[in-house]
């Protein structure tokens, strides 16, 4: 892993976020107030009780929702001035998705999955992208499956396809609500040893959401949520991040 | 690419919704091609058969004509289709145009025949025996005109012996009671609701009251019948021969003939047999079941027909046959025309072998001269006589009504029985009438005798100064030398054309636009101040050819009612489908895919089903009608005989068929998917992180 030089401009910079949903009458602030930064190459957790608004958090930094105020900075852009088009071109090529339900298209192979996104990309060629889409599967142990569809592969085998399909675009960042919330312990732990090792290989960000105070170990750092607000934002063990309150 | 994968993928992964929305679009495409074919297909059958029998590909008229030249409407005494003003200039005007190929003048009307009872006709018979010296037939003749007298005082012998004064006076009361009540608005309304118990009620009751003269309608065309014959290839002489040209003469329509001049008995066998040869049985069919009693009820008829020698030859046949002495002929007719599955083949064929042969099998023989009787268009009746030469068909249209529809006759009997002459025509007919010194029937006169007390709307017409002045002439009684001589006389091509002309069917060379040369007509018409009008043969046609788009509309409206049910189904299955993906589509969304791309995925899905089944339903389609085109689609009733102009319907691919159906399939498959896209693009990529609950 590369040491993350003080001078360079953090990956994902939230500047006083706030996020409130109406339901109706009343407005249920989720984020409130949210100051962040998270440099390159990091591999941190959002940690916090069940609605402290670790996956409205994510959802700020991955672009699929817009703050109610606040700048949520992503890969130097500032998301609330993007369009529509934009923010899924951001998506498309600097982030990677993986998800607490996995969520991989059921009538497409693993091979396929992984492609998707490429394919989305249109820019890589055949060769290129039959290339990637091998490698990938092959570092997340799966050479051998790209043929199975989704409803052939266990938990832990289809949160690997999620992964690779994350990784297959060699996004800036990768984000995972909860990847191990419908995965047994031991399965659980493999994913995320598993991002993490490709965090050392790759140097890709990874921010994840957890529940789990085991799986928070594994982190370099750990934001700790509650009631919207950030709790604690010092470092883990490897330490790196600043959260400027 | 991934869009197509997807969307077979999912495809086949719900099989049955799969399956019955493709089943949908299958018989869509499939109709369309079948349907469209099938009315191209009648519309050509019809187009031939009418074009070619009657109406050519455009009827021209009068422009200042009333109302509009309708061929087949079968109610065409009130109207007034007025005439051409100079029918040798627009022939010649029209012939002249590169797209047409023919003219030929024509004119339609109705008249009666009347035929005159058996005594009647042996009476005629026996004068031209004594008169050309034929003692053995006038022998004959006499003795059977003695037992028909003979038959006629036992008649009347009876109803004395069994009936005084009262009874007679009682059964008049009665029959004028019957005939008072058949004369009634509310009996007609009557027997539209409660047909049989009506129908029954005229047989029994009024039936019996009518004695003597039979009476004929014919429907008929008057045309320069040299022309027509070469013209109307679909026009076919029968038995006899055709009208010589130039000459007068009558070509019986062989429909008419066979169910108007036939000998009711013969007639009525005819149909049973036709029936049984379309595969039906006596047992199971209604209407010969009728015939075969009406034919026993009428057996007396037939004996009434026979002079003595004539009924022994009959009656020893059928003792041979029913081996049963002790019957009069009369029942030995009777148990012989009692018909069933059984018998009937030998029957028929016994009747027209030993019975046909000793009756009048037709009341009009070809050679026969007729006198028709019409309305002139003066009002008056006239009487115009015209020699039979033969009977025709139109070719392959036997069956259908359209073929009953007209006999055909020469322009000049037509014009004397239409009433309207020129004045050349006039002035010809004086010279020929002083010079056979024919008897001028008085007007008044001929009212009397022809309209009795309702002559006053005979008048009225009378007085219009158009109509000549001999309205109301019988020709007939003009005598047998006026007669002779008018029959056998040649006209001109000339004399032909140069008189009064209804309309006229004009017939395009091959390949040309109908439409097209229908407004070239109208503008040279214009152009030349013809004063004449142009219809298309479907209009002119009236019904007969607006059958063909009532047909093609109750066809779209079906093909559309089956794709909007298409539709429907379609977009509520690809709207569940929606909501059923939502996930799958945040998280294409979140991972990067816009939301043109979900479109498309929807797009390409149902583009896929209607390209899928739409292929198999148009090539099951275009398969079909090719094999149907081989093989022909047989007509399976007179009312199909009709439609498809004969036996069978070949129908031809023709690939503006194929081509609509695969529009409006990708019209339907796209319509529908729009909706359900639409909310498929609406997808927020945030679902995609929704927990699974
Ligand atoms: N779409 C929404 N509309 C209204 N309120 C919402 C919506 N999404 C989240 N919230 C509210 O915002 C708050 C934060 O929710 P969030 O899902 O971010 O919490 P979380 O930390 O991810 O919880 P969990 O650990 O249960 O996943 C909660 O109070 C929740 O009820
Ligand atoms: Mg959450």
């Amino acid at each position: 892993m590369t040491a993350p030089s003080p001078a360079a401009p953090p990956i994902v910079d939230l500047v006083d976020v706030y996020k409130i949903y109406q339901l109706g009458n009343t407005e249920v602030p989720a984020v409130q107030g949210v100051s962040i930064r998270i440099n390159r190459g990091e591999f941190a957790t959002i940690a916090g009780p069940s609605g402290s608004g670790k996956t409205t958090l994510l959802n700020l930094i991955g672009c699929v929702d817009t703050a109610t105020r606040g700048d949520v900075i992503v890969a130097g852009q500032n998301t609330g001035r993007l369009k529509e088009k934009d923010l899924t071109r951001l998506r498309l090529f600097k982030i990677g998705f993986i998800f607490q339900s996995f969520n991989l298209v059921s009538v497409l192979t693993a091979y396929q999955n992984v492609e998707f996104p490429l394919l989305l990309q249109k820019s890589v060629g055949k060769a290129e992208r039959d290339r990637r889409v091998r490698e990938v599967l092959e570092a997340v142990g799966l050479g051998t499956h790209g043929k199975h569809r989704p409803n052939e592969l266990s938990g832990g085998q289809r949160q690997r396809v999620a992964v690779a399909r994350a990784l297959v675009t060699k996004p800036e960042i990768v984000l995972a609500d909860e990847p191990t919330a419908n995965l047994d312990s031991v399965t659980g732990s493999q994913i995320i040893d598993l991002m993490k090792e490709l965090n050392h290989r790759d140097g890709t960000t990874f921010i994840f959401s957890t529940h789990d105070a085991k799986v928070m170990e594994a982190a370099d750092r750990i934001v700790r949520l509650k009631d919207g607000r950030v709790q604690d934002a010092s470092a883990g063990h490897a330490g790196g991040a600043v959260a400027h309150a | 690419m991934m869009l197509l994968r997807i969307a077979f993928r999912n495809l086949w992964l719900h099989k049955v919704k799969t399956l019955i929305v493709g089943a949908m679009l299958f018989f869509g495409t499939l109709l369309v091609v079948l349907g469209g074919a099938a009315v191209s297909a009648l519309e050509e059958s019809m187009a031939k058969s009418v074009v070619n029998a009657v109406s050519g590909h455009v009827q021209i008229q009068a422009a200042d004509a009333q109302d509009e030249i309708t061929l087949f409407d079968f109610d065409n005494s009130s109207k007034d289709f007025g005439h051409i003003k100079d029918f040798p200039k627009v022939k010649a005007a029209l012939e002249a145009l590169p797209s047409v190929k023919t003219v030929v003048p024509m004119g339609v009307n109705f008249a009666v025949v009347f035929t005159g009872n058996v005594l009647d006709k042996k009476l005629t018979e026996l004068r031209e025996a004594l008169r050309d010296g034929k003692t053995e037939r006038s022998v004959a003749l006499k003795d059977h005109i003695r037992r028909i007298v003979a038959d006629l005082e036992k008649d009347l012998k009876n109803l004395r012996d069994i009936a005084n004064m009262d009874k007679v006076m009682l059964e008049m009361k009665t029959n004028f009671e019957a005939l008072a009540e058949a004369r009634k608005d509310a009996f007609w309304e009557k027997l539209d609701r409660e047909p049989e118990s009506a129908i029954e009620f005229l047989e029994n009751k009024v039936a019996p009251i009518a004695i003597g003269e039979d009476l004929i309608g014919l429907q008929y065309l008057g045309t320069d019948t040299a022309r027509y014959q070469q013209t109307f290839d679909r026009f076919e002489i029968v038995k006899g021969t055709m009208i010589p040209a130039g000459q007068r003469g009558f070509v019986f329509n062989n429909r008419a003939y066979e169910d108007w001049v036939k000998n009711k008995t013969a007639r009525r066998l005819d149909k049973i047999k036709e029936r049984l040869d379309n595969g039906e049985t006596i047992a199971e069919c209604e209407d010969c079941q009728t015939w075969t009693k009406q034919n026993q009820k009428q057996a007396a008829l037939l004996v009434y027909q026979m002079d003595k020698e004539h009924e022994a030859a009959v009656r020893s046949a059928l003792v041979k046959l029913l081996g049963d002495d002790q019957k009069t002929t009369t029942e030995l007719l009777q148990s012989l025309l009692d018909v069933n599955d059984s018998n009937f083949g030998e029957r028929h064929a016994f009747f027209y072998d030993a019975v046909a042969p000793h009756i009048d099998l037709y009341t009009i023989k070809i050679g026969d001269t007729l006198v028709l009787t019409a309305y002139g268009k003066s009002g008056f009746m006239r009487k115009v006589p015209v020699k039979v030469y033969g009977t025709f068909n139109f070719k392959s249209l036997e069956k259908s009504f359209l073929a009953g529809a007209y006999s055909v006759m020469d322009l000049m009997t037509f014009r004397d029985l239409y009433g309207f002459m020129t004045d050349e025509r006039k002035k010809e007919n004086e010279t020929l009438k002083a010079k056979v010194q024919v008897k001028d029937v008085s007007r008044d006169k001929a009212e009397d005798e022809l309209f009795g007390a309702d002559a006053g709307a005979g008048v009225e017409s009378a007085a219009s100064a158009t109509f000549d002045e001999t309205a109301g002439v019988d020709m007939h009684a003009a005598g047998e030398k006026y007669t002779d001589e008018m029959l056998a006389r040649k006209y001109s091509q000339q004399e032909i054309d140069d008189g009064v002309v209804i309309n006229a069917a004009v017939m395009l060379k091959d390949g040309v636009d109908i439409e097209t040369a229908r407004q070239e007509i109208e503008a040279t018409g214009q152009a030349q101040n013809l004063g004449i009008k142009a219809v298309h043969w479907q209009k002119s046609a009236g019904l007969v050819g607006n059958l063909v788009r009532v047909i093609s509309i109750v066809l779209v409206v079906a093909i559309f009612i089956i794709f909007v049910v298409a539709l429907v189904i379609i977009n509520n299955s690809l709207v569940m489908a929606t909501l059923e993906r939502t996930r799958e589509i945040g998280t294409m969304r979140a991972i990067g895919a816009g939301r043109g791309t979900v479109m498309w995925m929807f797009m390409v899905e149902s583009l896929t089903l209607a390209a899928l089944f739409g292929t198999a339903g148009a090539l099951t389609g275009a398969t079909t009608v090719l094999v149907a085109g081989q093989v022909g689609v047989p007509a399976w009733s007179d009312f199909a005989y009709f439609l498809f102009a004969g036996p069978r319907l070949f129908p031809t691919l023709h690939a503006v068929h194929v081509i609509v159906a695969f529009v409006v399939i990708g019209l339907v498959g796209l319509l529908s998917t729009l909706y359900p896209a639409l909310l498929a693009t609406r997808i927020a990529p945030v679902v995609a992180m929704q927990k699974d609950d």
